[in-house]
Formats: C-alpha cells, sequence, structure tokens
C-alpha cells in the first residue's frame, strides 16, 4: 500500500506509511471520531467540533516532523509516530470529562494514559497492527513506566514538557475554535528540534537550538492564553460540570456501568472491550433515552443549551471579608474529605434558596495551577525543556528565557456558584444576594468542619 | 493527624532554624514521609524530589492564617537578573493555638514526627537544603529501584531524572541516610 497522504484542517497534507493506517483503521482508533476533543466547548465557541481522531493523527505527523528533524532515523520514528498515533486513544466519552469521573469514582488519576495502554497491548485488532513488541513498548511510554520510567528522547517527543500532544493541540483547538490565543512557529519549533546524548546517563533527550527560544516562549504563551481564554472559560466550565453531573448521576442510577466509569487497576481484555462501546453519542443516548432520570434531565438541557450559569465568583478578598481569617482559609481551600462529605448536602440547602433541584445547582472550587507552573508533572513541565547551542553545550529553557525565568507565580483560588434558575434566566440582585447568603452559611460549615483538629 | 496539619506541625517544630525555607520544607516532609509512612505525594521534579500537594497545604495554611512566608533577598541575583529570595516561614498565634490542639490530639503521632526531625537534624548536620537535597535525590533513586544500587547507577539514574549528583555528594548522603536507618551500605563505594 506504501504511503498514502490524508488531508489535516492543521497541518495540510500529511503522509502516513502502511503501518499507520493498519492502527487508525481498527474500530479502537475509529471509535475516536466519537469522542469530541473538547467536549461540549462548542456550545461556547460554536466551532469545536473537532474529536481526538484528527488530534491523534496530527500528534502523530508532527511526532514524525519532531523526530526526523532532531535527527531520528527509522525504525525509531516509525515507532515514536506509532506511540503519538495512539496517545489519546484511551480518552473515554467527552475526553478529559470522562477523567473527572473516573478520577471521582477511583481516587486515581491520570487513568486514561493507563487505558491508552490497555487498549494498546488488549484490543486485538491494535496489538495486532502494532505487533507484540512495539505495543508493549508503546504501553510502557505513555504510562512512564519501564523502559520510560526515565526521560529519554523518545518520552520527550511523545510525553514530555514540549511534546507532540501540546504541540498539536494548541494550533487544533484554537483553529476550531476560531481564536488566535493557541498559534506559534510550529515550524521553527522542529527546525530547532535536537537530540542529543547524555554520556552520564547513557540516554539522549529532545532539546531545542537556542535560536528557537522565541518560538518556544510563544508556544507556553498560547498554553496560557488558551488555558485561560478557552479551556478555563467560565461557561465551558459550567458545561463540564453539568457533564460530569449527568455521568456521575447516571453511574448512580445503573443506567452507565461502574465497571467501565471506574476502571479498573488492571485493565484486562474484557475491560477493554466493554470500555471501547462507549463514545460520546453512545452516552448522550443512554442517558437521554432515560428521559424520567436525573442524569437524562441534565443531559437532555445540556443538549438544549439550557445550562447552570456562573452566578458568582468568590476570591480571597471576599471570603475574607465575611468569615474569620481561618474559617474562610479553610473554606477557600477545604479538606478533601470534607468536601466530599459535605457538598451534597450544601448545593441541597442553596437549592432550596431558589426552590430549584440540586441537580441545577454546582458550587466549584476552582484552583487552578498556572499552567506554566504547574510542576508536579514531567509531562508539563516547561522547566524541563533543554536547549542546545551550537557547540553542544546544554541549558535549561527556565535559565535563558528572559520571559520564563520565573516560575513560583501563584494563581489564587475561588469558589463559583452555577445556578440553573427554572426560567432559564440569570437571577435578579435580590435573587443573587439571597444566593450569595446561603453560599457563605455553606462555606462557613464547610470552613469549620476543615478546621477540626 | 490530616497531612495540612502534619505540614504544619512540621514547619512548627523546623521554622526556628534559619536555614529552613521553602526548598528545606519540601526535603523534610519527604523525609518525613519515608521515615513514618505517610505518603505526601512526592514526585520528580527537577530539583529533585517534590510534592505539589505539601505546596497546596503551605498555600492553605497561608490563607487560613495558620503561618506566615516572608521571602528575603540573597543579596545577588540569580541568573537572568531577578533578586535571588529565600523564602521563610514562621508560625502566627492562630497557627500556635492549632499546634498546641494537634499535640493534645494526637500525642503519639506528634512525638513521632519530633523525634523523626531531631534525628533528622543530628544525622544531616542540620536542615539544610544544601545536604537535604542530595539526600532526598540519593534515597528517591535508591528506593525505587527496589534492589541494591551502585554509587554510579545513583548518578546514572539522577541524570536521566536531569539530577547532577556528585560522586563525592553521594557518599557523603549516603552516611545521613544510613543514620537515619533508611538504608544499608554493602561496601564502602556503593549503596543498597
Amino acid at each position: 500500500m506504501g504511503t498514502i497522504e490524508v488531508r489535516d484542517a492543521v497541518h495540510g497534507l500529511i503522509p502516513f506509511g502502511e503501518q499507520v493506517w493498519a492502527v487508525v483503521d481498527t474500530p479502537a482508533y475509529q471509535r475516536l471520531r466519537g469522542v469530541q476533543q473538547l467536549a461540549f466547548t462548542h456550545l461556547v465557541y460554536p466551532g469545536a467540533r473537532h474529536s481526538r481522531f484528527e488530534h491523534c493523527l496530527g500528534a502523530a505527523h508532527v511526532a514524525g516532523r519532531l523526530a526526523r528533524g532532531a535527527g531520528a532515523v527509522d525504525p525509531d520514528v516509525e515507532r515514536i509516530q506509532l506511540a503519538a498515533l495512539v496517545h489519546d486513544i484511551g480518552h473515554g466519552p467527552f475526553s478529559h470529562v470522562s477523567e473527572g469521573v473516573f478520577e471521582r469514582l477511583t481516587g486515581r488519576r491520570e487513568i486514561h494514559e493507563s487505558i491508552s495502554a490497555a487498549i494498546v497491548c488488549h484490543d486485538p485488532g491494535v496489538s495486532q497492527a502494532l505487533g507484540d513488541e512495539t505495543a508493549a513498548w508503546i504501553a510502557e511510554l505513555l504510562t512512564h513506566k519501564g523502559h520510560a520510567r526515565h526521560r529519554s528522547f523518545a518520552r520527550d517527543v511523545v510525553s514530555g514538557p514540549a511534546d507532540i500532544d501540546k504541540l498539536d493541540y494548541l494550533l487544533r483547538d484554537s483553529h476550531y475554535c476560531g481564536v488566535n490565543y493557541g498559534r506559534y512557529d510550529l515550524d521553527k519549533v522542529v527546525e530547532s528540534a535536537r537530540q542529543f546524548d547524555d554520556p552520564v546517563a547513557s540516554e539522549s533527550y529532545l532539546a531545542f537550538h537556542k535560536d528557537a527560544i522565541f518560538a518556544l516562549e510563544e508556544m507556553l504563551v498560547a498554553r496560557y492564553h488558551m488555558n485561560r481564554q478557552v479551556y478555563a472559560h467560565k461557561t465551558r466550565v459550567g458545561i463540564d460540570q453539568m457533564l460530569q453531573r449527568a455521568m456521575l448521576l447516571a453511574v448512580e442510577e445503573n443506567l452507565l456501568p461502574v465497571s467501565v466509569f471506574a476502571p479498573p487497576e488492571e485493565m484486562d481484555e474484557a475491560f477493554v472491550r466493554e470500555y471501547l462501546a462507549f463514545d460520546d453519542a453512545q452516552v448522550v443516548k443512554t442517558l437521554c433515552g432515560s428521559a424520567d432520570s436525573k442524569s437524562g434531565a441534565v443531559m437532555k438541557a445540556l443538549m438544549e443549551r439550557r445550562l447552570c450559569k456562573q452566578v458568582f465568583k468568590l476570591d480571597n478578598d471576599a471570603v475574607l471579608a465575611k468569615l474569620n481569617r481561618t474559617v474562610g482559609g479553610f473554606a477557600l481551600k477545604p479538606d478533601e474529605q470534607v468536601l466530599e462529605t459535605m457538598l451534597a448536602e450544601a448545593e441541597e440547602r442553596i437549592a432550596q434558596v431558589v426552590g430549584v433541584d440540586p441537580i441545577w445547582v454546582m458550587l466549584f472550587w476552582e484552583d487552578r495551577k498556572s499552567p506554566l507552573t504547574n510542576r508536579y508533572s514531567p509531562r508539563t513541565q516547561s522547566s524541563d525543556i533543554f536547549l542546545v547551542n551550537d557547540e553542544g553545550q546544554t541549558s535549561l529553557f527556565h535559565d535563558d528565557s528572559e520571559v520564563f525565568r520565573r516560575g513560583d507565580v501563584v494563581t489564587p483560588p475561588y469558589v463559583s456558584l452555577y445556578v440553573r434558575m427554572p426560567d432559564d434566566e440569570r437571577p435578579d440582585d435580590a435573587v443573587t444576594g439571597a444566593l450569595m447568603d446561603a453560599t457563605f452559611i455553606e462555606l462557613e460549615r464547610i470552613g469549620k468542619a476543615s478546621n477540626e483538629v | 493527624m490530616k497531612q495540612r496539619d502534619l505540614v504544619l506541625s512540621i514547619i512548627d517544630l523546623c521554622c526556628d532554624r534559619p536555614e529552613f525555607g521553602r526548598t528545606s520544607l519540601q526535603k523534610v516532609a519527604y523525609f518525613v514521609s519515608q521515615g513514618l509512612h505517610q505518603q505526601l505525594g512526592h514526585k520528580a521534579h527537577f530539583y529533585g524530589p517534590f510534592s505539589e500537594d505539601v505546596e497546596d497545604d503551605v498555600e492553605g495554611l497561608l490563607l487560613a492564617g495558620l503561618i506566615d512566608e516572608k521571602a528575603t533577598s540573597l543579596g545577588f541575583q540569580s541568573y537572568g537578573g531577578d533578586a535571588a529570595k529565600k523564602y521563610e516561614y514562621s508560625m502566627t498565634d492562630a497557627g500556635n493555638e492549632r499546634v498546641e490542639a494537634l499535640r493534645g490530639a494526637y500525642p503519639e503521632e506528634f512525638q513521632s514526627l519530633a523525634t523523626f526531625i531531631e534525628r533528622l537534624e543530628q544525622a544531616a548536620g542540620g536542615l539544610d537544603q544544601s545536604v537535604l537535597s542530595p539526600a532526598a535525590k540519593t534515597y528517591f533513586i535508591a528506593s525505587r529501584e527496589h534492589r541494591p544500587v551502585k554509587t554510579s547507577e545513583i548518578r546514572t539514574f539522577g541524570a536521566q531524572l536531569g539530577w547532577n549528583l556528585q560522586r563525592k555528594q553521594v557518599l557523603q548522603v549516603v552516611a545521613v541516610l544510613k543514620t537515619l536507618g533508611l538504608v544499608k551500605q554493602s561496601a564502602p563505594a556503593g549503596t543498597s
């Protein structure tokens, strides 16, 4: 079959070899057409209807360019490209919204990477198309286990601080949302990619020539702006919360199987088979097909764009003006277990103020770390991007960048209240005041309970 | 004791040492997590084992007015021109009251913590990050391998995490780790 090109909205004509197409043609991969990249963000940015399918194709294309640009050759490049192709194959319905559901139901984090690895190894079509050895290598790369416990060139490209995921999704999300915040000079980033060997570590890493420092800064600014303007848009946050609530309620109501939405730690072929039956449409159909259920009511409201709206957002100053310092501080950053126990009752009491069902009231603690200083994940630490000069000497991006050398910016936490009023209108000033009073009472309760020794 | 209270107690027990600051808090918390078997969420950050959870707890303690954080200029510019700063913690009256309540509610837990930190301080000759940081990196690598590891391997694995550990440094901190009972040394040049 040889190389076949596909026309991509972001990268233009992109060529892929036989093995890539063999993976793409599997049912597990085709399922990604039904998993929207940004869930229901199209309710805010109407163009945002793109799926994980084209993002993964784009990521694979960028992986090939980046690896070859850095001097890697086949079969290494082919293997890296295949890993990029399947890096998000484990995303659940509505992408990161499912991830939130998995986390709530299991208490674990970064679950979709483990599911991607399980699909790569246990889905007969995908594992056959990849071959057992490549499948096992990719599974370790995606989960940072085995050979990928340590940094390496392949890990840097597929799952590092300047990886193909970010390099593609910023441009793609920006394009489909119709905003310019995510644009940066991909060509310069690719042109400056290098592979350098560290003799002490006996390993090679991805680095960028120092000439690319402005392109890298631009990419990181793009990440920051996309985060603030698109991913954390107040209406989108409310929509994601509604979607997450619908799915959690559906699990409670036995409409969605707990075996899928609370994934086990050990994921076998049976789990993978059951999991792959769910995409966005399947969840919408299941929930809307059960009109009397609470989860169905929330999903139907989303489909008709009758949304929970942000009524107010309380910052540090607002909370501490009403509550004493210690209780207010604990209310803004409550104990997780306390919150889990008290949240539903708090929302119920706030709902009584406006006489709506508690399913339409959502208290949301927003504690977004700056995407530029998100320090705990090796996937996102921009401080870990290597630069290399003409003499082959390496340095760290944060040491050389005049823009990003300060990495300790802290974003203060907020508490927001989202409510869907019976008439779908925004509450008037009197109702807003009553909701705020009720919210402060609940925050005080939560703060006091968190403050208990 | 809740995790945030554990972090508060560590700060209470350490904050009068002049060398104690933001980085050494992370390292003391790391050793407490290892020595007292508490999960504090440390992962391999570029500057050594680092816990976002601990950092989050500190933010919570600051918000609640239980501790104060003061940034002091170190009197020189770091690379790139910013003033190099050291972040120090102190207890507020509300923080002291809470620690007293914790001592009363969890006397054994608090005593174990105090004893462990005293041992750490004695073993490391203080709470200076210049010792605690390579010690934490070395132990992070050694404990992750689940097998005896050589000094050269510590350096190699460290380099893979972006940690520049000198051979002399590793040998020095192995003595600290041995005193704490965290490692056994099977030969002068290696750790197990």
